[in-house]
Formats: structure tokens, C-alpha cells, sequence
């Protein structure tokens, strides 16, 4: 039975007590939350330690049981097992088996979604390659660290090619180039028609890819709706400027200063951590040396993004670095004569628009 | 099935990997090896086979049991402690699939191990029965009477259940019951008493048994009679004794003369003396110089032994049916695993075993105890504690008895068939019947359970 609405995920007045040996109950996780997740849409939940956002998401998968409330996810209830082949999910922490290598627990998942061989040993490449683990792919996991392993649980979460990909705090124990990276690939997924659901404490990342956020706090929803209406601040603009000259600037500054009737603030822009720790790591990699951590991997797996295309297939590092590096400008100049753009200025949507140029969104 | 087997390998990785079971089949390795060259028997072949067949397998399956126990309670109980099962779950996998595939995946673990104990002592034995090592007919005693399957047919049961029941009639008729005996205990007691009677043989006296066989025997193979007796008096030397062998369609009759003590005889026949339609007869003269009565075994008295089947298959059949011994206690530590964390799930199965093991006991403990109700204390009830004990243990060995079959080792040491009657019987009552009760359980169960909480 297909689902008739739009509507992938629902949640109606949902609640959770976890109650001890003998039935008292001992803590009350989740308080009566409603949302509703449509497809193609990046959700986020958001919330401190202990908000309840893993166990929302633990009944979304029939890990627990509500005490009360209803869950539809792809219309059916959570402990369905055939819609299972169309969600994908990413635990808080990587429950993998240790001895098993990379290839062979990437295998083993594959197989309980009955993929045949050969489809399963062209996915494992593709994913082992956009995690950045195609030289540890005969390494066991229990020598992994833990955002290698993280990465793998990552891998495994889309072996099926999921329509709905659950993931809880999918950035947490991963590095800089990693969680760019996994960004990117929220944003890819959700291009081509899939839905996201996260859950995240780090407000950086949600803010970055989520269409729509829940707030939780104390296992109940203390706001919701889209970023940007959540967000934008009406009566404040930002204008980006760049390559004046500093009599075009004096000028533009004396417009203001007239009609403003007071000073302008002028700020210059600031690499962020992020670019200049790209930047250390790339120069790293260009004096060579053997990993034997996680590389930074390419950008998304092809069967992920359609059968007949391929992405591009070049690194993310040097992808991110060649996008989303400002010019480079003469250190010493005179800071007036420096470009003057806002600060965090949207370097994201570059990349996004690279990515996105890939392909169509496709279904299936 | 993909999915299942992927789980079953899963399963047989992780406890392979797991240090107890590691140990264990080290364990077996030295037993396999060690026992047949310590353990040396009182010197004659048949006691070194019944040691190298009997103790090698009957410790290997000890191993191999508390293995399979440890490693099916340990298959998903340990998976829900440490939420790997989370990402099992989490896929198109039934909970049905899941505890299937851990079974198949121990089952292919002791398949393997079996094979090898099997193959083990197959080797051990034919290196240790080669015929350099023994004397001629020492050695040819051993490969027609013990490294056979032979069929084994008992003497035909005398008429006594009629005898006894008018018997009791009589008494009862009579009023000569004792007070407060019931009169099923009566008929018991009578009937045995009557069975001594037709097998024993007085001083001078003369008795005859029939045995009639199933098939007749293959061609070229020897026919034994294998007799078992205890002598009347407190002395017990060789008594001599006078075997008639015969049927009723042939004039044909030998007598064999013999001076033999108290025991297990056996004596080869020709294969003539088997009549036309099956039937053998054989009596037993007590020519003995002395007075002295021949009491021969109720139930092992007088038998009929030939060639059935060659060792091997008779191994393989035993091994099966320790496969489906294994394949329960699969069954039983799995469900126990989806039930309970590690340690409550091994406690429970074990006690399970335990009961199990002593169902013969709790039986005994059940009929003493009614035996108490009914004659010591005629007017007075049980008290309901009692009563509810009573009740209980006869509820456990209903529930177990089923399980207390014979023990296929000691008819394959002794060389007698294991036949495919007790393989099926075996399948029908581990498998089919109780592994289908515990695995259906189990699932159950496991469906219901909430596994994102771990204990
Ligand atoms: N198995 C359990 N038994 C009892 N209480 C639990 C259990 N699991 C979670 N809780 C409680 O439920 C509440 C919500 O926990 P949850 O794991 O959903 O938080 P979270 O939002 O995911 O936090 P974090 O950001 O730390 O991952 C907490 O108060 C926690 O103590
Ligand atoms: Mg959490």
C-alpha cells in the first residue's frame, strides 16, 4: 500500500516514560511532541543532552515503543519490516561489529536488504570512497576510530539507497572535512528527493541544512517551523561589496552616512576555522604520506545520486577549497583597499550549487 | 534465506570468536585425542572401543553442549546489551529471521565440529583395531561383533499378562489383596514375578525361547546368540549348561555343550538355523553338577544378534542424533538470549538441563510420594503445599520426559544397530517437536520486546 500525502513522517502527541524493573516509572524521555516531516524535506531536531531527541527517533524505528502517542513513518506503523527497505538510519553511536572488517560489515548490511552480489560490491566501492575509506576497506573496525567507525555507520545508512534517511547527531565524532561532507551529502540527498531527518545539539550544522527544525527541550516541542522564519532578523540587511576602490568605498560610506544620518559600521571578513584548518590539511596532503585514518573521500556515491550520471568524482577537499576559498588578496594591503563582503558569507551554497548541478532529482 | 544465512554467519563468527568457546573446543581437542590414549580398558578390544567410542563422543558432546548453551544465550542477549542488534532491526528483517539465522549459524558450528569429532574417532579407532595389534580372533571378534551395527532381535515375550491378570482376579476374587495395595502396583508385581519365572531354569530342568527375526539375516554374515544369566546360588562359578538350537520347520538341531560363569555370552550360530519363516529356537539345558538354578535376564536373556549395517553408518546416525541433541540446546539458549541478559539466560537454560537430566529422579520422587499418600496414611489427604509440589514436579516430568531417550552411544559401542527408528524418533521429539515449541517462544517473545532498552 502506498502512502496517498505527501506526509513521510507523522508524530501525534507522543510520549515516553521509561519505567524500571518493577513498572514505576523512572524518567519521562518524551512529553506529548507532534511533527509532521514531508518528503524531501531536511528536519532537524533539535534540543540539549537528554532532551529526548535519540528516543523520538528510536520509536520512529520501533527500537522503542511510545506509551502513548501515534507514529506513521512511510504510512505504516514503525515496526513494519517491509518499509524498512526504504529508511536508512544512522545510530547515536556506531553498534558495529568489531571484527568484522569495513567491506565485510558494509556486506552484512547489505545482504539483509537482499541486494544481489554484484550491486553490493559496486555500492560498497562508491560508499567506501565517499567516506574516505577505500584504503581501510580490509581493516577490522575494531581498530577504527571512532569517526572512522562513525563513517562506516554512515556508509551502511545508505547501502539501501533509503527514501528516508534517519540520521541522530550524524556529525558527532567526525572531523572538519567530514562534517562538511556529510552536509553536503544531506543537501544532495534532499535534492534528489529523499528525506532527511536529523538530530543534532550543534546548532552550526542544523543551521546549515535543515529546511525545518523542532526545538525540544525536556521531551517536549518548545518551537518549530523553517529556518528561515525562525531565523531572519526583518529589520537588519546585509549588503555584500567587493572589489572597490577605496574613493568607491569613501563614497558608498558617505551615501549611507547621509541617508543613515550616523556612522555605518564597516567589518572586514574573517577566513573561518573551517577554511584555514582545509587549507593546513591540504598542504599536508600535498607533501604526501601514508593515511592510515580516513582520506577526505569523494563527493557522493553515483548509485545515490541516479544510475546514468556520475559526480564529478574529485576530492572534496580540493572541491571546497577551489570553490569556497575568497580570493586570495595581498595580506599587507591596506585593509581599505581590502574587499569588503559580509562575514560568514554563504561559502555553502557554492558547493551546493556544484553538487547540484549533477543532476535531476530522481526518485528511486 | 539470504538474509538469514548472512545472520547465521554472523552468529557462527561471533561465537567462534568468543574466548569460553575458544577454550571448550580446545578442550575437545584434547579429549578427542587424550582420552583414547590414556583411558586403556581392562586390554580386551571390545572395552577399547566401548572407551574410545563411548567416553570420547560422550565428553565431546558435553563440550559441545555447554558451547552451543553459552554461545546461543550469549547470540542475541549480548547483540541487545551492546545495541548492535539495533542495526539489525533497523532493517527488512523479521525477528523470526533473526533467531533463525543464529540457530543455523550454531548449528553449522557443531555440524563442523561433530564431523571433525566424527571423522577423529573414526580414525583413532581404525589406527588403534588394525589387525597387526591383535591377536586373529581377537581381531575378528572385533569386526564381527563390535565394529558392526548388528540388529539385535529379544526372544519373544512369554504369554504373562494374561497369566497375571487372572491371577490377580484370583486374589481379589479371594479378598487375599493386601489392605491399601492397588491393584496396578498388584499386576506389576505379579507379572515380574511371573517373567523371573519363564526365564529362569532349574537344576536339571529344560527351557526354550522363540525368536522370531524381522529380515532374514544377509548372506555370508554370522548369526550370534547372546544370553545373559546370574546364577540361583551365592557361589558363582562356571555352571555348565546345554544350548539346543533349532526352528520348527527343520529336524535340523545342534547342541552346544558350554561351562560359563554368571554374565554376557555370546555364541555364533550358523545362519541354517534360521528357519524358513524367520523363527529361531533356542533352549537351555541346566546339566550343571551342583544344584543350582539359571536365572537368565528378564530382559536381555536370550538374544538374537546379526549384521545390519557397517560401523560407519551406525556412527554416522549417532552422530546425527547428538546433532539434534546439540540442535535443541541451540534452540533453548537462544530463546533463553532473547529473553534475558547473558548471565539469567545461561543460569535458566542450565537449571532447564538440570531438570532434565533428573526427570527420572522427580519421576521417582512423584510415585514415592504417592505411594506415601495412598498406604501409609490411608484416610489422612496431602496437605495442599504437597499436593501443589506434587503437582508441579509431575507437571516438569511431563513436560521433560518425553526428552530422557535412550542413549544411541551405548548401542553403538556394543555394536548393535542405531537404527533409523530411533534417528526419526529422535528428529520427531528435539526438533520437530520441542525446538518448534522453544524456537516458537522464543520469536514470540523476542517480538514483543522493546530493544532499545538493554536489560
Ligand atoms: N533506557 C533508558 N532508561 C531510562 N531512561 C532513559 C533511557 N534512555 C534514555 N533515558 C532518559 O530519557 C531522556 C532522553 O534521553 P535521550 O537519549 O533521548 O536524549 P538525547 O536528546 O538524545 O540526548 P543526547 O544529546 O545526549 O544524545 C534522558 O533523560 C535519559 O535519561
Ligand atoms: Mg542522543
Amino acid at each position: 500500500m502506498e502512502e496517498t500525502s505527501d506526509i513521510v513522517l507523522s508524530v501525534e502527541g507522543l510520549h515516553k516514560v521509561f519505567k524500571d524493573f518493577w513498572g514505576r516509572p523512572r524518567a519521562k524521555a518524551v512529553n506529548g511532541i507532534d511533527f509532521e516531516v514531508k518528503r524531501g524535506e531536511v528536519f532537524g531536531l533539535l534540543g540539549p543532552n537528554g532532551s529526548g531527541k535519540s528516543t523520538t527517533i528510536k520509536m520512529l524505528l520501533g527500537l522503542l515503543h511510545p506509551t502513548r502517542g501515534k507514529i506513521h513513518v512511510l504510512g505504516k506503523p514503525p515496526r513494519d519490516v517491509q518499509s524498512k527497505v526504504r529508511i536508512g538510519y544512522l545510530p547515536e553511536e556506531s553498534y558495529l561489529y568489531p571484527y568484522l572488517t569495513a567491506r565485510e560489515t558494509l556486506d552484512f548490511y547489505g545482504r539483509l536488504f537482499d541486494l544481489s552480489g554484484p550491486e553490493r560490491r559496486q555500492r560498497i566501492d562508491q560508499l567506501l570512497e565517499m567516506v574516505g575509506l577505500q584504503h581501510t576497506g580490509r581493516r577490522t573496525i575494531k581498530e577504527f576510530s571512532k569517526g572512522m567507525a562513525r563513517r562506516i555507520g554512515l556508509a551502511q545508512a545508505l547501502i539501501n539507497n533509503p527514501e528516508i534517511v534517519i540520521l541522530d547527531e550524524p556529525t558527532s565524532g567526525l572531523d572538519p572535512i567530514g562534517t562538511r561532507q556529510v552536509k553536503d551529502l544531506i543537501q544532495t540527498l534532499a535534492e534528489r528527493g529523499k528525506t532527511v531527518f536529523l538530530s543534532s545539539h550543534l546548532l552550526a550544522d542544523v543551521e546549515d541544512v535543515c529546511d525545518r527544525i523542532a526545538i525540544l527541550y525536556a521531551g517536549q516541542v518548545q518551537a518549530e517551523g523553517s529556518i528561515v522564519d525562525l531565523l531572519q532578523v526583518d529589520e537588519h540587511y546585509l549588503v555584500p561589496l567587493s572589489g572597490l576602490t577605496p574613493d568607491q568605498l569613501q563614497n558608498v560610506l558617505r551615501v549611507l552616512r547621509e541617508t543613515l544620518g550616523a556612522e555605518p559600521e564597516l567589518e572586514h571578513p574573517r577566513r573561518n576555522l573551517e577554511q584555514f584548518f582545509m587549507e593546513v590539511i591540504s598542504k599536508a596532503r600535498a607533501s604526501g604520506g601514508e593515511i592510515s585514518g580516513a582520506g577526505a573521500g569523494k563527493q557522493v556515491a553515483d548509485y545515490l545520486q541516479g544510475a546514468e550520471e556520475t559526480s564529478g568524482g574529485g576530492d572534496v577537499l580540493e572541491e571546497i577549497l577551489k570553490e569556497r576559498a575568497p580570493e586570495p588578496s595581498p595580506a599587507a594591503a591596506d585593509p581599505a583597499s581590502e574587499p569588503v563582503a559580509p562575514a560568514g558569507e554563504d561559502l555553502d551554497g557554492r558547493i551546493d550549487q556544484l553538487l547540484g548541478d549533477q543532476g535531476d532529482p530522481k526518485d528511486e | 534465506m539470504n538474509k538469514v544465512w548472512a545472520i547465521a554467519m554472523i552468529a557462527l563468527r561471533s561465537s567462534v570468536r568468543s574466548k569460553v568457546v575458544i577454550c571448550l573446543m580446545l578442550l575437545l581437542l584434547v579429549t578427542i585425542i587424550g582420552i583414547p590414549l590414556t583411558v586403556k580398558g581392562d586390554g580386551s578390544p571390545e572395552s577399547k572401543v566401548q572407551v574410545l567410542v563411548s567416553y570420547t563422543l560422550a565428553f565431546s558432546q558435553i563440550i559441545l553442549a555447554i558451547v552451543t548453551l553459552w554461545s546461543g544465550c550469549a547470540a542475541v542477549s549480548t547483540e541487545v546489551e551492546d545495541f548492535r542488534i539495533h542495526l539489525v532491526v533497523t532493517k527488512p528483517v523479521r525477528r523470526a529471521q533473526i533467531w533463525l539465522g543464529k540457530w543455523l549459524g550454531l548449528l553449522v558450528m557443531n555440524a563442523v565440529a561433530l564431523l571433525l569429532t566424527g571423522v577423529a574417532v573414526y580414525g583413532l579407532l581404525a589406527y588403534q583395531t588394525r589387525a597387526s595389534e591383535w591377536k586373529e580372533d581377537e581381531y575378528a571378534r572385533l569386526q564381527e561383533e563390535v565394529l558392526v551395527a548388528r540388529r539385535l532381535v529379544p526372544a519373544d515375550m512369554p504369554p504373562v499378562d494374561r497369566a497375571a491378570t487372572l491371577h490377580l482376579r484370583e486374589l481379589i476374587a479371594s479378598g487375599r489383596l493386601e489392605p491399601g495395595r492397588s491393584p496396578e502396583a498388584a499386576f506389576t508385581a505379579i507379572r515380574q514375578r511371573m517373567l523371573i519365572q519363564t526365564n529362569s531354569v532349574e537344576y536339571g530342568a529344560t527351557r526354550s525361547w522363540s525368536i522370531t527375526l524381522p529380515t532374514r539375516p544377509p548372506a555370508g554374515r554370522k548369526v550370534f546368540l547372546q544370553y545373559k544369566y546370574q546364577l540361583g546360588s551365592l557361589v558363582q562359578e562356571p555352571v555348565s549348561g546345554m544350548w539346543f538350537l533349532g526352528n520348527n520347520k527343520d529336524a535340523r538341531q545342534i547342541m552346544i555343550p558350554l561351562q560359563q560363569g554368571p554374565g554376557t555370552h555370546s555364541l555364533a550360530i550358523p545362519q541354517e538355523m534360521v528357519g524358513e519363516d524367520l523363527e529361531i529356537i533356542v533352549g537351555y539345558s541346566n546339566i550343571h553338577s551342583n544344584p543350582t538354578t539359571v536365572l537368565f535376564d528378564v530382559n536381555e536373556g536370550v538374544q538374537i544378534l546379526y549384521f545390519q549395517d557397517p560401523f560407519v553408518t551406525n556412527l554416522c546416525r549417532t552422530l546425527l542424533i547428538q546433532f539434534f541433541q546439540l540442535a535443541l540446546y541451540a534452540a533453548l539458549g537462544l530463546t533463553m538470549g532473547t529473553l534475558f541478559s547473558m548471565p539469567v539466560a545461561a543460569f535458566t537454560s542450565i537449571f532447564i538441563i538440570i531438570l532434565q537430566l533428573f526427570s527420572g529422579f522427580i519421576e521417582t520422587i512423584t510415585q514415592d510420594a504417592a505411594a506415601d499418600g495412598s498406604s501409609v496414611d490411608p484416610e489422612g489427604a496431602l496437605t495442599i503445599v504437597e499436593q501443589l509440589t506434587m503437582f508441579m514436579y509431575k507437571g516438569v516430568h511431563l513436560l521433560l520426559k518425553p526428552l530422557s531417550t535412550n542413549n544411541p552411544l551405548e548401542l553403538l559401542s556394543s555394536g548393535v544397530v542405531v537404527g533409523w527408528d530411533i534417528v526419526a524418533a529422535e528428529f520427531l521429539v528435539k526438533i520437530v517437536m520441542y525446538t518448534g515449541i522453544i524456537g516458537g517462544m522464543g520469536v514470540l517473545l523476542f517480538n514483543r520486546r522493546e530493544l532499545g532498552i538493554p536489560a
